[in-house]
């Protein structure tokens, strides 16, 4: 068997069963660099555990005491923590696709594709669609919004966090 | 677990109004605490106010604290949250290894032998030239007993992860004291 630091640290951290240390133990003592190695992390582990705890000031549990009331700031808006940013998207992503797809069946009305006349309080207005918005330039828009705002979410929702949360771990 | 029991009966306590009950727990814990704090923001007065701010978070929480967990490791987690926010807000630097190196290799003690005591003071040293987290990982580990599964809690880290950068610290503090005293023989041959 290969005795690796990490054996040794977990030797020292009491991490084996009884047989299985001494099995170490034994080739501990028959190799003298191994034995070395063994003392100097040996002697880290007891510096360490007799590493002196900090106290604070004197006054410290009278201050805390006095100001067991003490009132917190609340968090600051924040849209990319709060999640708010991203229902936004989801419902306007979604808002666009159903237009799209709408936009597609010629029986709904939503958006009047022909010459209509709208009666309001006996006045009626011609409305040409035609004449206000060139539809196929407007729902290639949409399509090509959509697709960002998928790109976009993609980024807040899924990409961000995950390099967030390793870039926390590695430097803190 | 009796000390447990004791933390749970002063939890009880303050709970059921008797504030000054919680001053007992503050003296238990405050270098405890305050040890965490000092380790993540290495300044005196943000560890003091971090400790203190924990200790307050506390009380005003206390009334979720389920009991799953020890009382020590709940309150070590908040210690750790709020500590990391003050470094987040403070943006505090912290010192480079190589002046940590320095201070090391410019130790004047000539003995072969190398006394505990020094010994003590290289890995303090070594310790304190480590990055914020894992120097704090390496007191946890060793305020609780060497036990990984509380470590993860109060981090929110996975073992794993906890594992692999107590390897390397210790490993590196082991490195440290070697060099130390190769430079020690070094020096009086």
């Amino acid at each position: 068997m290969m005795i690796t630091d990490e054996i040794l640290l977990d030797l020292i951290d009491g991490r084996f069963s009884k047989e299985k240390a001494d099995q170490i133990w034994l080739l501990i003592d028959e190799d003298s660099q191994i034995r070395k190695r063994y003392d100097e992390l040996n002697s880290v582990d007891e510096a360490l555990i007799d590493q002196p705890l900090k106290s604070p000031s004197t006054l410290f549990g009278e201050r805390v005491m006095a100001n067991l009331t003490k009132r917190f700031e609340s968090k600051t808006f924040s849209f990319r923590s709060n999640g708010l940013l991203i229902a936004f998207g989801v419902i306007a992503v979604g808002l666009i696709s159903a237009i799209v797809l709408l936009s597609n069946f010629p029986v709904t009305d939503i958006i009047p594709t022909s010459v209509k006349q709208i009666t309001f309080q006996e006045n009626t207005i011609t409305f040409d669609p035609g004449s206000y918005i060139n539809q196929d330039l407007f729902f290639k828009g949409l399509i090509y919004l959509n697709g960002f705002l998928g790109l976009f979410l993609f980024e807040r929702a899924v990409l961000r966090p995950f390099f967030k949360h390793r870039r926390q771990h590695l430097t803190f | 677990m009796h000390v447990e029991v004791k933390d749970n009966h002063v939890i009880n306590e303050v709970l059921g109004g008797n504030t000054s009950a919680y001053s007992d727990l503050v003296d238990k814990y405050k270098s405890y605490v305050y040890t965490i704090a000092y380790k993540i923001l290495n300044n005196d007065e943000d560890a003091e106010e971090a400790a203190q701010d924990t200790f307050i978070k506390g009380y005003q929480a206390l009334s979720s604290f389920s009991g799953k967990s020890k009382y020590s490791t709940w309150l070590y987690r908040i210690a750790f949250n709020t500590s990391i926010s003050y470094k987040r807000k403070r943006r505090i630097e912290v010192s480079g290894l190589e002046s940590i190196e320095h201070q090391i290799s410019s130790n004047d003690d000539t003995s072969i032998n190398l006394k505990k005591q020094d010994q003590r003071a290289v890995i303090e040293k070594a310790l304190h030239a480590l990055n914020p987290l894992d120097s704090t990982i390496i007191t946890l580990f060793y305020l609780k007993e060497r036990n990984l599964e509380e470590i993860s809690q109060i981090t929110g880290l996975k073992i794993s992860a906890i594992k692999v950068k107590l390897f390397r610290s210790r490993k590196r503090m082991a490195e440290k004291l070697k060099d130390h005293l190769s430079e020690e023989v070094a020096n009086i041959l």
